[in-house]
């Protein structure tokens, strides 16, 4: 996850971070007693701090939040209001970072709010606007992760796997799922489903698990390779390897390759940059070879790259 | 002190979409790098699939379209002569989707990849390779190194990508084929819309579009109509009516149309008791044109060929 950076400037003019912000608010809010009214101060400004970092009900440009989504996050915020004041006293900073504490709280908060009558004003919502409009594309982005957060999404045939293939399969079915969800939203009916929206998703998940189940059983792919291992992947040298087609392809080729070139210069033609490109030279040397400058040399190469593809689909 | 919760928190940290990365990106992305020896170029490779699965997932969660079969980076012979990590957005052009590694604080673009695209976005991988994070994104690239504080929020992103306004094909509408945003008149304005007389009755096509300037208040209908004059002409006529629940137009509105090269050929501006506007022109098969609504400083402009 991307760590945050420098947000804020205190009163004193020095920068703190994000998280220095946070864990100074619940000290400060520690310190009050119970009854207190600072406490009660503390509180709000606490949970105004951890709603920052929130997913959802996040206001579109610089309006304010409207409709459903003004109402989800009036009900998140009394509820984290609550929670907070709650267990204000039981954070140790210790056993947890203050940004896991309050993250864990924050997402505790909605899952409480977010039942499927929420969820399903906020498909109707988007079924409100049209297409590719800003309204539409927001209240969808708002969607997918109310889904996520709501954790009302199941788990189906749990039992039946590994726990790290059946992670993979999850995983896989519910972006699946996800992007169906938001493909398909003028055709959820709220009638039907028993009237809750959960269940079309639901319905849709399952079929999907499945579906991703019978592509990648074979073969069984249970580990996939993480960055480090990425760089220790050696691919032996293959004879006739798509690389040597390429080359060759262009090598040998009789005209099309060697006619394209950059106005009034013929030595700066598509066969000798791309040779020279697969010959791992970079641009800095070819633009000094031929004396072109770079982005002109770059934008031509890319531009017949893009020309030149059906006719590699031709010979390769 | 006011408690009053309808008071927005003005600041709010910077959005980002982070899904993971599963079965079906790993196997893509393990495909296509078997096809290079050279280790970096593999790897290369694998990072640039992930990346562009990620924003796939992306685009598909807010409702737009996209091509992986007509993007260079699934074309082996194209991730062979460059470091593309392109993704095509149907009927709007191509983003390119650059890794950025966990630690990394700069987004790379490959100077092959400079031109044509409508964005590049950037994509944070985690060090397991199972997480991405799409970050934000910018408009055009003049270096190739760029700072991941210069990116624009990804909230930004559907309103740009939304402004490449895909070329509506009115031959298509003759046809019975209508892109995405083109609906039949009654879909979007209940009552019977007012319509020049030349109109009604008369063979031909009609469809609506929502346009919105600014806000939802400011939205407007635009009604084309087609009608065929011969088998190389065709007269259209433009219509801006207010939509559901209005009367007026906006005072001020302006209606526009433009050239091929985007000279303003007709222009009509609404006063304060329009109901609707109208412009009649004819046009010629492969003509262009395009059709601009404007309010203030606010416009939106629909680009047609015949």
């Amino acid at each position: 996850m991307v760590t945050t950076l420098l947000t804020s400037c205190t009163p004193s003019g020095t920068f703190i971070t994000m998280d220095e912000r946070l864990a100074q608010i619940v000290t400060e809010a520690q310190r009050h007693a119970p009854q207190a009214e600072e406490r009660q101060l503390a509180l709000i400004r606490l949970v105004d701090e951890i709603l920052r970092s929130r997913q959802i009900c996040r206001p579109l440009g610089s309006q304010p939040l409207f409709g459903v989504y003004q109402e989800i996050y009036e009900q998140v915020r009394q509820q984290l209001l609550l929670d907070v004041g709650e267990q204000l006293n039981q954070y140790n900073p210790k056993q947890m970072t203050v940004r896991a504490w309050t993250n864990t709280l924050r997402n505790q908060a909605i899952r409480k709010i977010l039942d499927d009558a929420q969820l399903k004003k906020l498909a109707i919502e988007v079924q409100r606007h049209p297409p590719y409009t800003e309204f539409r594309q927001y209240a969808l982005g708002e969607l997918v992760e109310a889904i996520r957060l709501s954790g009302r999404l199941c788990h189906p045939h749990r039992g039946s796997f590994s726990p790290q293939f059946y992670d993979l399969l999850y995983e896989e079915a519910v972006n699946k799922t996800l992007t169906y969800v938001c493909r398909k939203i003028n055709n959820y009916d709220p009638e039907r489903g028993e009237k809750k929206f959960m269940n079309w998703v639901n319905f849709r998940l399952e079929r999907v698990f499945i579906e991703s189940y019978h592509e990648f059983k074979e073969p069984n792919i249970r580990d996939l390779p993480s960055l480090t291992e990425l760089e220790k992947i050696v691919q032996p040298e293959e004879p006739h390897s798509l690389f040597e087609r390429i080359r060759e392809c262009i090598e040998e080729e009789e005209n099309s390759f060697r006619q394209a070139h950059i106005r009034n210069r013929p030595d700066a033609n598509f066969r000798a940059i791309a040779l020279a490109r697969l010959s791992r030279r970079s641009w800095e040397e070819i633009s000094a070879e031929l004396r072109i400058p770079l982005p002109t040399l770059s934008s031509f190469f890319q531009r017949c790259c893009e020309k030149f593809r059906p006719k590699f689909k031709q010979y390769l | 002190m006011s408690a009053n919760p309808s008071i927005m928190n003005p600041e709010i940290e910077r959005w980002t979409f982070t899904i993971p990365l599963a079965l079906s990106a790993h196997s893509r992305a393990e495909q296509f790098r078997r096809y290079q020896s050279n280790p970096d170029k593999a790897k290369q490779v694998y990072l640039n699939t992930l990346a562009v699965y990620a924003v796939n997932v992306y685009l598909q969660c807010r409702g737009f379209e996209t091509d992986l079969e007509k993007s260079a980076s699934w074309d082996p012979v194209m991730q062979t002569l460059m470091d593309v990590a392109d993704l095509m957005v149907k009927d709007r052009g191509k983003l390119e989707c650059r890794p950025v590694l966990p630690d990394a604080e700069v987004m790379y673009v490959p100077q092959e990849v400079w031109d044509d695209q409508i964005g590049y976005v950037a994509v944070q991988l985690n060090e397991s390779l199972r997480e991405a994070t799409v970050l934000g994104f910018v408009d055009k690239v003049s270096r190739s190194h760029l700072s991941l504080h210069q990116l624009r929020s990804l909230a930004e992103l559907p309103e740009h990508i939304n402004k490449f306004s895909p070329l509506v094909k009115l031959s298509q509408w003759l046809e019975g084929v209508f892109a995405a945003g083109w609906q039949a008149v009654e879909a979007l304005l209940s009552k019977e819309p007012e319509l020049a007389f030349s109109l009604r009755g008369a063979p031909g096509v009609r469809r609506c579009k929502l346009i919105e300037l600014g806000t939802p208040s400011q939205a407007v209908a635009m009604i084309v109509a087609l009608t065929e004059e011969s088998e190389q002409e065709i007269d259209i006529t433009v219509d801006v009516q207010p939509v559901e629940g209005q009367t007026y137009l906006p005072p001020n509105l302006h209606l526009m149309v433009l050239d091929e090269d985007g000279e303003v050929v007709i222009d009509a501006r609404a006063r304060s008791d329009n109901r609707s506007i109208q412009l009649e022109f004819g046009g010629e098969s492969e003509d262009r044109f395009g059709v601009k609504v404007a309010l203030d400083e606010v416009s939106v402009t629909e680009n047609f060929v015949i």
